[in-house]
């Protein structure tokens, strides 16, 4: 089914990503990205901007930060941006509330459907700020459904947790829910990065800068 | 409806609620050898039936009917609680307005006798996806506390965990097997919307 991959159609995380072996995943393959802090987020944004460099189409649900911001996040001022579609649950937009699942979908449906192309990533953005509105198994429902979705319609998923805002236990309920964890910590050196989750992948920490 | 016998009861129900009698005869014609059928022919007639306690597992609705509408029915059904899936039947193709509605699939007339099955072969499919989804997820929220109140000592002599984790096992394969309906829009809201009402209708979990 899902996991590392040399096909064509494989996509490919970016010339960043430092684990070889997990650098090109399935279509229909989704990620759960963890680390303190910000650096969870600093990988699925590498991930996904790895997308536009092989002109796929990007959705992104963002949670706590607008979607401006978002925008600007992902994207070079004075260049093409409509590969990138956002689904705004933050607190001050007029999207859907992230508690009405339904209407997530929804937006999620329009924003694919809007980009009109076949090559997808998805990133949840985070699941932390969903976890402020949902409870656990409400959040690990979620992601199994738009699993799923990603899985039927041969996309790329990634969503990210905040390691320093989410207890350890649901950390790993949560990775259930995902194909595979790409985690992120760090030691005196810097930012270490391994992936969790593949039979053909080793587990091993690979520097990340 | 063939036989009012016990075994009747095991097969599921499916309600068709539409106005015009000869489609709500066809109906009932093509789906009377597996399924047991109730008709009404609006519906304010549906409402009733369900008030009176008849547990449905599937409702066809027409778009377009005189008094409630397909839509109205939906809501006020939705609102007394009936966990049944819907499906709309309408003369228009389903656009993002009409999967606002909060239909779970959707069929386009004419309808003919394989898309009706399919539709609600894919309506139950989804039900048991979400009902495997609800026991998957309790029981995994339940391994993740166990783990940390225990020691790994404690868990592997233990035969509750043990079963735990063949329950688990089993319910991954379904998960695996059953269709979530994910696939299109409608079937993916539909999926999204049982997780919302099973949040509704349960205290909030200890997490």
């Amino acid at each position: 089914m899902s996991g590392a991959a040399n096909h064509d159609d494989a996509y490919d995380l970016g010339a960043s990503f430092p684990v070889t072996e997990a650098r090109r995943q399935r279509p229909g393959t989704t990620l759960l990205v963890t680390g303190a802090g910000g650096s969870a987020d600093r990988a699925a944004r590498e991930i996904l901007r790895a997308g536009r460099d092989a002109s796929e189409g990007v959705v992104v649900i963002t949670t706590s930060r607008p979607a401006t911001e978002r925008r600007a996040d992902l994207t070079v001022p004075g260049k093409q941006d409509d590969w990138l579609a956002l689904v705004d649950l933050a607190e001050e937009s007029d999207g859907p509330r992230p508690d009405d699942l339904a209407a997530v979908g929804r937006g999620l449906n329009e924003a694919i459907d809007g980009l009109d192309t076949p090559r997808v990533r998805t990133g949840i953005l985070s699941l932390t700020g969903m976890l402020e509105h949902l409870d656990r198994t409400e959040a690990f429902k979620f992601c199994h459904v738009v699993r799923d979705r990603i899985d039927d319609a041969g996309f790329l998923g990634v969503a990210t947790l905040d390691t320093d805002q989410i207890e350890s236990a649901t950390v790993s309920m949560l990775q259930e829910a995902f194909d595979g964890t790409v985690e992120i910590r760090e030691d005196e050196k810097g930012e270490l990065l391994r992936v969790v989750g593949f039979p053909d992948t080793p587990v091993t920490w690979h520097a990340w800068s | 409806m063939s036989e009012s016998d016990g075994s009747a009861g095991e097969q599921p129900t499916v309600l068709v609620v539409e106005d015009e009698e000869e489609l709500r005869r066809t109906y009932e014609l093509w789906l009377a050898s597996d399924y047991e059928v109730l008709t009404a022919a609006e519906g304010e007639e549906a409402l009733e039936l369900v008030e009176d306690g008849v547990a449905v597992d599937v409702v066809l609705l027409d778009r377009m009917m005189p008094g409630l509408s397909g839509k109205e029915t939906l809501s006020e059904m939705r609102d007394r609680g009936v966990g049944a899936k819907f499906a709309m039947v309408t003369a228009v193709e389903p656009d993002f307005d009409i999967i606002e509605m909060g239909f779970d699939a959707y069929l386009t007339k004419p309808v003919d006798e394989d898309r009706l099955r399919d539709t609600i072969d894919s309506l139950r499919s989804q039900e048991a996806y979400s009902d495997a989804l609800d026991e998957y997820t309790s029981l995994l929220a339940k391994k993740e506390t166990l783990k940390t109140r225990k020691s790994e000592e404690e868990l592997a002599e233990s035969d509750a965990f043990a079963e735990l984790e063949t329950r688990l096992a089993e319910l991954e394969a379904e998960l695996e097997d059953a269709d979530s309906g994910a696939g299109d829009d409608a079937g993916f809201v539909a999926a999204l919307r049982s997780i919302d009402e099973g949040t509704q209708r349960t205290e909030p979990e200890e997490s």
